[in-house]
């Protein structure tokens, strides 16, 4: 195969049998739907018929071990009566709401210092950043029972220090979730700053020189060049910010088991419960679907709001 | 916008005494690098802390003054793990579902990738569109029915149900054919006019073409199988068929819960993903930055 000497006469140089033609060509029509065959019947397997699957299981209560009953719409209907889902659907936008606010500013506070020139150790910066987002949730959070511990937890002992009383972090129903939240930030802090960091990287510096050149302090230029230019990324960190929110289980589940009194019940949680510890296939179902649906609107507005759907003023 | 030597002007007026500036400019490198710092020690010490422990005896871990270094230094928190538990199993299937899956991720997207990057044929619009349209949907939805699949084929505690499902993925093609549209198209006319067949465009020029793309795809699926919880919480239901994530968090919700021997889990559990990340940082951090950038 060597393309400087493929020449248009190559092929009339060496004459291929007429069923070798035909079957080449044929060869290269059929190609591409046999390489798309293993992803489709995967596909079709494992994603198209289980959502047809799933809202057809909607549509049944008890479905499994003995009985299902057909109850139409009726599934969707209780959800917004069911405490426990609103319970665990505030809980969910409490903590996707908390970890947002509190996880793209240090992100991008992070972002900035790694930006300046005047940093040392950067390489080693950039390294430890990415290593909690790494590591298993599971591990993560077996790790934090070490941090959260009233009597000998790290952050209880650090706060002694400053003479500050022990917090109850995991054990109170109204500092677990705070709880969570500082976890997820500190899982996320180091990726998310990275991520704005390529971002700041991309501002072109002509703007930021021509700025200061006439006078621009740091905050104007943050706020009028820097930030605008960092709409896409803060789109995808919120956008991101948010789906893995409401897909919190691994962290609920080891830490806190969802306690104390629900506090930490998030709406995947709550999903795992009905499904495969009650056994509520049906109304598990549903509530997949519940979620997909929060999860997208909320998406949505938020593509909105950050005006993804603008048109470019240049 | 004032004339640029009206603006100079307004700098001169503006500007400080050279000492002044200078002990600004020492106070902003101490700043800048003492919160990066206080950053990266916020980020590094839980970990830290869970490697000292592994090392402490059980009574060590619940003792004040918290102690930085375990005095003596054990390994019987190790030992447990294979005395007590089946540890061991859980790394193997964790290994063996991780290279699985990774493996026929690649291979299934890569393959449809290439379909879709280099190829003309009807359908292929609505197709990609579908693929893009799925990545969309939040897996909440599919968590039962595929539960439910998996009992009616008899997968539930197999590798089979571990790795199949992972193994079609629209991320993955996304990706990969966004490789292969690299791949420049002459190249594989040239092969055409030689005689060469299509499988041999895609096996012999195409994926060794983008063999970059794929080492970074390959840690972004090994690492996401061997991190992932829910599925294979749910996908198997007896001990030797538990993945590490699943095996550890059964070992913390045990009656006598030992978290020595939990924190040396953690750490053998993490140290696979933590070599091949100090190994392979560049591809790694390509790889998830890519992931975002493109998105």
């Amino acid at each position: 195969m060597n393309p400087s000497t493929a020449r248009p006469d190559a092929v009339q140089a060496r004459p291929k049998p007429l069923i070798g033609q035909w079957w080449a060509k044929r060869q290269r029509g059929l190609a591409p739907y046999i390489f798309l065959t293993p992803f489709g019947i995967l596909f079709l397997l494992f994603f198209a018929y289980p959502v047809g699957y799933a809202f057809y299981l909607s549509l049944f209560r008890r479905y499994g071990f003995g009985g299902s009953v057909y109850v139409g719409l009726q599934n969707y209907a209780n959800l917004l009566s069911d405490t426990r889902f609103l319970h665990a659907l505030a809980n969910t936008t409490y903590y996707a709401a908390g970890s947002l606010f509190v996880l793209a500013p240090l992100a991008l506070l992070l972002a900035l210092a790694l930006n300046s020139d005047i940093l040392w150790m950067k390489g080693v910066y950039r390294l430890l950043f990415f290593v909690p987002y790494v590591t298993s949730a599971v591990v993560v959070s077996l790790m934090f029972v070490l941090v959260f511990d009233k009597t000998y937890g790290l952050l209880n002992n650090a706060l002694g220090i400053a003479r500050i009383p022990p917090v109850p972090w995991i054990e109170s129903s109204s500092w677990s979730m705070p709880s969570l939240i500082l976890l997820g930030v500190w899982t996320l802090v180091g990726v998310n700053s990275l991520y704005f960091l390529a971002g700041l990287q991309n501002v072109p510096r002509e703007l930021v020189e021509a700025a200061r050149i006439d006078g621009a302090t740091g905050r104007r230029v943050f706020w009028h060049i820097l930030l605008p230019h960092l709409r896409p990324i803060i789109t995808f960190v919120a956008v991101g910010s948010i789906v893995g929110s409401y897909n919190l289980f691994a962290q609920p589940f080891v830490l806190t088991q969802g306690g104390p009194e629900d506090s930490t019940l998030t709406l995947t949680y709550y999903l795992f419960i009905q499904g495969f510890q009650d056994f509520e296939f049906g109304y598990a179902a549903a509530i997949g679907y519940a979620i997909a649906l929060i999860i997208i609107v909320i998406s949505l507005g938020q593509l909105w709001a950050l005006g993804a759907f603008r048109e470019e003023e240049s | 916008m004032t004339s640029r030597t009206q603006s100079y002007d307004d700098a001169r007026r503006h500007r400080r005494p050279e000492s002044s500036r200078r002990v600004r400019h020492v106070t902003r490198i101490a700043v800048v690098n003492i919160v990066a710092a206080i950053g990266g020690l916020l980020i590094a010490f839980p970990f830290f802390y869970l490697i000292v422990s592994s090392f402490k005896r059980e009574n060590q871990i619940y003792q004040i003054p918290l102690s930085l270094i375990p005095q003596p230094p054990t390994l019987t928190e190790y030992q447990q793990l294979f005395t007590l538990y089946s540890f061991p199993r859980w790394f193997l299937n964790s290994a063996i579902v991780g290279v699985g899956a990774t493996a026929s991720a690649l291979l299934v997207c890569s393959l449809a990738g290439f379909a879709l990057a280099k190829y003309d044929f009807r359908g292929k619009r609505v197709i990609f569109v579908v693929i893009l349209a799925t990545l969309t949907l939040p897996f909440q939805v599919l968590l039962v029915p595929l539960f439910k699949e998996m009992v009616a084929f008899h997968w539930i505690d197999t590798y089979v149900a571990l790795i199949l499902p992972f193994t079609a993925n629209a991320f993955g093609v996304f990706l990969l054919r966004q490789f292969m549209l690299g791949v420049p198209t002459s190249l594989l006319e040239a092969a055409r006019l030689d005689g060469a067949s299509e499988l041999t465009l895609y096996w012999r020029i195409a994926l060794p073409l983008i063999r970059p793309g794929l080492a970074v795809m390959a840690i972004l699926f090994f690492t996401a199988s061997w991190n992932d919880f829910l599925w294979p919480l749910i996908a198997s239901t007896s001990d030797d068929m538990y993945l590490l994530s699943v095996g550890i968090a059964t070992m913390s919700s045990s009656y006598n819960v030992e978290y020595g021997t939990i924190m040396a889990a953690s750490v053998l559990a993490t140290l696979p993903i933590a070599i091949i990340f100090l190994f392979l940082q560049r591809q790694f951090i390509a790889g998830l930055t890519e992931g975002a950038l493109k998105g």
